[in-house]
């Protein structure tokens, strides 16, 4: 079922496309993107918190989600602060900074997400920027690049693109003071090296050489195999 | 009850429970898997050729890795943390996926029309997939590829492979010496151990290579090792 709102003059664009499960809003003001209720008495401040399965049209509130329902697709570009599901099928990028993002199992997203937490159950072809963590779920499939602080990825998700961790945002430098921090700059941890190569750290003698550790034992039992054969 | 068992340390079983079950009840089976749904404990195998790989990349800093296996939260960990940037690319899967959609297009062509060939098949899947600037890696874990693809897919792979891997690049690759029970995936548990995942078949498994076979197709690498167990499970080691 779907409201109207008062002014039908405004042409249809992504941000005023938003449906929740019951009242299936679609709001008419392109900077307010999610579900706007009708009601003028209500204000964000005094909204009631708002599960994430939002099954009425509440008031705005930061924990209010916002849901593309299935059979809907949307193109265009989606911003805002509130979290935001997408059941349906959705083309362009997706902006909410502070907020998470959740494609639904039968989800279809083509674009970029750009949010706090993004949660991948369905179909994902665009590159991903969580300021929180990226989760992929079992069901999910993503082909691009995502880059987050932390990543979380279920047995039978499908990915297919570049992972990356992203230094966590709130990390900024006080410059007040001109005292010298207790430790510089972290080095990455380094890989340990294996015994079967002795240690000499000779890794740029790259002559050519081929050694065949043939029939060297289990190699779960240990140190088998050949050492790297020194070649002048 | 023998001396062993006294300190805890024999084969004593608990009834209904196999020796290998017990054995991997005392396995801890990962360290980073805090979004799997479900956890069954699984085979591990302790990888010399993992060591060997890490051990080339010791030092590297920021490297670039390509996985092409399935995603796994603890190999995909275990590299980022060491700050990687980790691909992953599942060319098994992409292969099948292609060659279906592939064939289906093929019969819906009249009879008459041509046909592609699979050595073209097989050029055309590359135009799609592992899209790399060549020199683009530092490490590449190829897993149970190569013995699964079918032979014009498997040059074309092997040959991209070669490119996307930088001088000084190294490539873990598994080889199977005799046909494996089952189809297998890997991931990294930690720096010398890996897990084996039994999974559904996605291929037959297409040939089993001879050594001289994995020497020459990586003929234009440096240094070529492999590591044979006793499961004729031979892990091999190329550096460009």
């Amino acid at each position: 079922m779907w409201r109207r709102q008062e002014e039908p003059k405004v042409p249809p664009s992504p941000q005023n496309v938003v449906v929740t499960p019951s009242a299936a809003t679609v709001s008419s003001q392109p900077s307010q993107h999610s579900a706007q209720p009708n009601s003028p008495s209500s204000s964000p401040s005094n909204a009631p918190q708002v599960a994430p399965n939002v099954t009425q049209s509440a008031s705005v509130s930061k924990n209010a989600v916002s849901i593309v329902c299935k059979g809907i697709s949307i193109r265009g570009e989606v911003s805002g602060d509130e979290d935001l599901q997408i059941d349906g099928e959705l083309s362009g990028t997706v902006k909410l900074a502070g907020a998470r993002v959740m494609i639904g199992p039968e989800g279809r997203v083509a674009g970029n997400i750009q949010a706090r937490e993004i949660i991948v159950r369905g179909t994902l072809k665009g590159n991903l920027r969580a300021s929180e963590r990226i989760l992929m779920g079992s069901t999910g499939r993503w082909e691009g690049d995502g880059s987050s602080p932390r990543l979380a990825i279920e047995e039978g998700a499908t990915v297919r693109g570049n992972l990356e961790v992203a230094e966590t945002p709130e990390k900024k430098p006080a410059p007040a003071k001109s005292e010298k921090p207790a430790v510089a700059v972290a080095a990455p941890p380094a890989v340990a090296s294996p015994a079967t190569n002795g240690g000499s750290g000779s890794r740029e003698a790259s002559v050519p050489v081929t050694v065949h550790a043939e029939n060297t034992a289990n190699v779960i039992g240990g140190a088998n195999g050949s050492k790297t054969v020194p070649v002048v | 009850m023998s001396f062993l068992n006294r300190i805890g340390l024999g084969s004593a079983r608990v009834p209904g429970t196999s020796g290998a079950a017990a054995l991997r009840a005392h396995v801890p089976t990962t360290a980073i898997t805090p979004a799997s749904p479900s956890f069954s404990p699984r085979e591990t195998r302790g990888s010399n050729s993992l060591k060997d790989f890490l051990w080339h990349l010791n030092g590297l800093g920021r490297g670039n890795l390509l996985d092409l296996g399935p995603v796994w939260q603890s190999t995909v960990s275990f590299f980022i943390e060491r700050g990687f940037k980790v691909s992953t690319e599942d060319v098994l899967m992409g292969w099948k996926q292609f060659s279906q959609e592939e064939s289906d297009r093929q019969r819906s062509l009249p009879a008459d029309a041509e046909r592609i060939t699979r050595a073209e098949l097989a050029n055309v899947f590359l135009e799609t997939s592992l899209q790399y600037a060549p020199g683009s890696f530092d490490a590449v874990l190829a897993w149970d590829v190569l013995d699964y693809l079918e032979d014009d897919a498997m040059k074309c792979v092997a040959e991209r492979l070669r490119s996307v891997v930088r001088e000084g690049g190294v490539i873990l690759a598994m080889f199977h010496s005799k046909r494996p029970e089952q189809f297998q995936r890997y991931r990294i548990l930690d720096e010398k151990t890996l897990e084996m995942v039994p999974s559904s078949s996605i291929f037959p498994m297409a040939r089993v290579f001879q050594n001289r076979e994995i020497s020459d197709l990586f003929s234009r690498f440096h240094t070529s090792k492999t590591y044979l167990g006793r499961d004729q499970l031979r892990e091999g080691l190329f550096v460009k």
